[in-house]
């Protein structure tokens, strides 16, 4: 009896990639900009301590608007776990993700539209940069996530349109979510130190 | 006069004009507590990012390692049944 197998593999080789290039930079990049933060939270909270009683205030109201910050924070820690959701989805079948990825993307341009509203509001109340400390530290620390999240948006925005074309590699996909998992995480510590 | 003007500028310039802005409030009991906690966090920030990075990978090989023997275990056994029943 002849057998018929069909050709084998070659063995593999030696040297092989464990983790994307892409994760591997964005890390990178994600540890600095976790410094970033953790540089500006810290003048914020050395500045706050200092501060004379009765001065660390906004113009017309005692504190910031944290409750309504709440559902943007909701929004975005909702769009964090969707896209882990996604992640999961893709390794069984990348088509089906996509549909999630831009569920999650938009609940990430919620809370950036939101907070975009919110600037308005405090900016009418006369909350400025050059108003206060606290509205100095205010915009630079928000602002600098907001702008974070825009590029984090982007590159989601992106890996999704490749996603749909057919076009995504692994490692774009887990690079972008390298980046939104950090806009996530780092918000609810602003949020936390920043409103309250 | 001119040398004692100087000195007198020098020994009190530098109490005048603080190198850091925010040290003049270091002592105060509420902000000696936010320095402590701030140095800290500051401190061990960058020491766990590099720790949890490197356990990442270290788990990261040896999954894939793991993986790779599976592999090379299939083929040689591929191998070794194309070896008894002969080629194609």
């Amino acid at each position: 009896m002849e057998a018929t197998l069909p050709a084998l593999p070659a063995l593999p080789a030696r040297r092989r990639e464990v983790v994307p290039n892409s994760v591997l930079g964005m890390l990178l990049f994600v540890g600095a900009e976790v410094m970033f933060f953790a540089g500006l939270i810290s003048a914020f909270t050395i500045t706050q301590a200092g501060a004379k009683p009765g001065t660390w205030r906004l113009p017309s109201e005692p504190v910031l608007p944290a409750a309504a910050t709440a559902f943007n924070t909701a929004a975005l820690v909702a769009s964090g776990l969707l896209l882990v959701w996604a992640n999961r989805q893709y390794r069984r079948n990348p088509a089906s993700a996509a549909q999630t990825v831009l569920l999650a993307w938009m609940l990430g341009a919620i809370f950036v539209v939101l907070q975009g509203r919110e600037w308005i509001g405090l900016l009418s109340q006369g909350l400025t940069i050059r108003s206060s400390t606290l509205g100095s530290f205010f915009y630079v620390i928000v602002g600098a996530h907001g702008l974070h999240a825009v590029g984090a948006l982007i590159g989601l925005g992106v890996a999704w349109w490749r996603l749909r074309q057919g076009t995504l590699s692994p490692g774009f996909l887990l690079g972008a979510q390298t980046f939104w998992y950090f806009v996530v995480g780092v918000w609810p510590v602003i949020y936390g130190r920043v409103y309250f | 006069m001119r040398v004692v003007v100087a000195t007198v500028i020098l020994v009190l310039a530098p109490r005048v004009a603080l190198a850091c802005p925010a040290c003049a409030l270091v002592g105060v009991n509420e902000n000696s507590t936010a320095y402590v906690s701030m140095t800290i966090m500051l401190m061990a920030l960058p020491l766990g990012m590099i720790i949890g990075i490197a356990i990442w990978l270290y788990r990261s090989v040896r999954r894939a390692e793991a993986g790779a023997q599976v592999c090379e275990r299939v083929i040689r056994s591929a191998r070794r049944q194309r070896a008894c029943f002969g080629p194609e």
